[in-house]
């Protein structure tokens, strides 16, 4: 146990007054210590990247996006509140008074600006709505199904590695056990569109359930070949082994070690888009098409869980991408100097980075959101297996004998117990040929391919102005 | 059947980064420009829109000194807005003494427009009604000279120069003046102050002679349509008593 389990057992003891706390104390010290951080951390990130959605897809749009709705009534509800035991008079001269601050009163335009007040109203319309259950609907599974939704899109962050031993459970087996948990949501769904009582509702949750079981193959086999690379199931031994000394840390980055990893990274963030439902593969919602599918009968607050759910996994998959291939929280240059700092300024800095390798993936995904129309159902699921899964397949098979061509092991990690841990020798010639092989026979490939099948289709070829 | 599959795969990649590339130019382009300014969207009362189409709609406008009151506007209004009334001048052309067009029923669809025989008519670009725009008093900005000819000139100018003002910077007479004018909280507020206003009276007497006039026509329509019926039956039976000729 390492980490923040000994947190967790310093605060067990300390609450117990025991050496050996009971699992009453346990319990509690486990919501303290993890549970409540995380909460803390995850649930405004991902009410943050609705704002960044829309702000993004505004800016794509020729919109303005959210810019209207005020802070000053949520914040004069706040003073209400804090302030309740004054008379009604004191608490609005002291929200005056905290109006007039000049703080405030630079920074508050620029929030409103930013959208930020659209956010307190969205959660305040959220939280003010009917919470309707359907006559026909099957209570207590309808009712359960978005906290499991939910749990199954907080779960996994528990093993995702947010710096140097800054992970809530180092388990041996942290890979299998995100693919493991995730599944959690794919039940959820089911009994959201069971439990409604609705037949189109329950169609919706059979197309998104197929979907979800589907892309759990190609993103099963992209982690997979990192544990292959790797030779461990464990993130936070995966993120250390990435770790090269010296100016370019990137290089030794998951993307860049092998083409088959760079192509196993494309497959995984797509299966991810796929995991979350987010466009282009939101089938299971389709919004302008269908109107919902499974969340048909929800609203208020369960509906808004569902909504919550979908950002945390965007999270989630951001959070995995940068930890299976971009290096987790390691900076691209000049590592060696972060680890060589004060422990505490090290973890700052590398939250700091890691924060922003995930939200760079959450951009991305908002920038494909909308760009790209929503797939048919059958080309959803054609683009699974008949696209995805053989380039995994490929690209593991490809992977497996590079590890055999190269042989051998190299040790050495900055990170003490992982030094022994095995590696694969490649050495610079071994990189380049490994890189050099793999991509020119893949270009006389697609050559040979766009040669015999007529190239692009015209309207296409207008589009992108030529091309082969 | 390997390598048509491959090609589908680079032209889906293919077209996947050019849809990536001309969305993120727009993305760069609109967050470069300050303030969304390239915006297509305006926000509304802050930025008023610059351009208005060529053809826009607004207000109605009438040139009073070239109108010849000749009602063809009214004939062609399909919802009875206006109100005229005219006199002979000293070169006894007619000339309109009061021209009132009620905005609450105008519908803008400009048929008053190709009517107009004088082309005194016109349809303005102007479009805001706001009512807040003119200090909370429910008075419309008048750009149109249909006040004018329905009010006293001084009165007009009395009346602007007053709605202008807060409420309680005014003189008791003078607000005493104006409330008999407008009706501050619009409660007895008929039609908008387009070009002067309806008292409650003046409502109901256009409306008893609208009816009043919705009745005569349908009468005459009526009449109209018994008698094609009649000259039907009548148009009927000739040729068969004229038999085969």
């Amino acid at each position: 146990m390492t980490g923040l389990g000994y947190a967790v057992d310093a605060v067990a003891v300390w609450l117990s007054g025991s050496p050996a706390p009971g699992w009453i104390a346990v319990t509690v010290a486990v919501l303290l210590v993890w549970v409540a951080p995380l909460l803390a951390i995850i649930f405004p990130v991902a009410a943050l990247g609705q704002i960044v959605e829309r702000k993004v897809a505004a800016a794509i749009q020729r919109r303005h996006g959210p810019n209207s709705a005020s802070l000053e009534g949520p914040l004069r509800f706040g003073f209400r509140v804090l302030l309740c035991f004054l008379p009604r008079a004191t608490q609005d001269r002291a929200f005056q008074r905290f109006l007039k601050l000049p703080v405030v009163r630079s920074l508050l335009p620029i929030l409103q600006k930013l959208g930020i007040g659209q956010l307190a109203a969205d959660g305040i319309k959220m939280l003010g709505k009917e919470d309707i259950v359907p006559r026909g609907a099957d209570g207590a599974v309808f009712r359960l199904a978005p906290y499991l939704a939910l749990t199954g899109a907080f779960l996994p962050f528990c093993v995702v590695p947010f710096a140097h031993h800054l992970v809530m459970l180092e388990v041996s087996v942290g890979a299998l056990y995100v693919i493991a948990v995730s599944g959690v949501t794919v039940l959820a769904l089911l009994m959201a569109g069971w439990g409604s009582g609705n037949k189109f509702s329950m169609l919706g949750g059979m197309r998104a359930v197929a979907q979800l079981v589907s892309y759990e193959i190609p993103v099963g086999l992209a982690v997979a070949g990192v544990v292959l690379w790797s030779g461990t199931m464990d993130l936070h031994a995966i993120v250390a082994q990435q770790y090269r000394p010296g100016v370019f840390t990137f290089v030794g980055w998951n993307l860049v070690q092998s083409p088959f990893l760079a192509m196993l990274a494309g497959v995984f963030f797509l299966a991810g888009l796929a995991e979350c439902q987010r466009t282009p593969f939101d089938m299971a919602e389709a919004e302008s098409e269908l109107v919902s599918g499974f969340n048909t009968e929800y609203s208020g607050l369960r509906w808004g869980m569902f909504a919550l759910a979908e950002y945390t996994e965007m999270l989630l998959i951001g959070a995995l991408f940068a930890t299976l291939f971009l290096g987790g929280y390691q900076s691209p240059i000049g590592e060696q100097w972060i680890v060589g700092l004060h422990p505490l300024l090290a973890t700052l800095l590398h939250l700091g980075i890691f924060a922003v390798k995930f939200l760079a993936s959450l951009f991305l995904m908002v920038w494909i959101r909308w760009t790209l129309p929503r797939y048919r159902v059958d080309q959803v699921m054609r683009l699974c297996w008949l696209t995805l899964v053989p380039i995994c397949l490929v690209a593991v098979f490809g992977l497996a004998v590079q590890l055999v061509l190269a042989g051998g092991t190299e040790a050495g990690t900055a990170y003490g117990r992982l030094a022994a841990l095995p590696r694969p020798a490649l050495g610079v010639l071994g990189h380049l040929l490994g890189w050099a092989v793999p991509v020119l026979l893949l270009g006389v490939l697609v050559r040979i391919a766009r040669r015999r099948h007529g190239g692009m289709h015209p309207a296409l070829r207008q589009l992108t102005g030529g091309g082969s | 059947m390997i390598l048509s599959w491959l090609n589908d795969v680079t032209e889906g990649l293919q077209s996947f980064f050019t849809g990536m590339r001309t969305t993120g130019k727009f993305l760069v382009e609109n967050l470069r420009d300050e303030g969304g300014a390239k915006a297509v969207t305006r926000q509304y009362p802050l930025h008023a829109a610059e351009v208005v189409g060529e053809r826009q709609r607004g207000h109605l406008h009438n040139k009073a000194d070239i109108c010849i009151v000749c009602h063809a506007c009214d004939t062609a209004c399909p919802v009875d807005c206006f109100k005229m009334d005219g006199e002979r001048d000293g070169n006894n052309k007619m000339r309109a003494s009061r021209f009132d067009i009620d905005l609450s029923k105008c519908i803008y669809c400009g048929l008053c427009v190709r009517a107009c025989p004088t082309d005194s008519l016109s349809m303005t670009a102007d479009f805001q009604m706001d009512p807040r725009l003119d200090g909370e008093r429910y008075l419309f900005r008048r750009n149109s000279s249909q006040l004018d000819v329905h009010l006293d000139a001084a009165d007009v100018g009395r009346l602007q120069q007053l709605s202008r003002l807060p409420r309680e910077q005014l003189s008791p007479a003078d607000r005493e003046w104006l409330d008999a004018r407008i009706d501050v909280r619009g409660q007895h507020l008929i039609g908008m102050y387009g070009l002067g206003y309806f008292t409650p009276e003046e409502k109901a007497q256009a409306d008893a002679e609208r009816e009043a006039k919705k009745k005569a026509k349908d009468a005459a329509a009526a009449a109209a349509k018994a008698k094609a019926a009649a000259e039907a039956k009548t148009k009927a039976e000739a040729p068969s008593a004229g038999g085969p000729g």
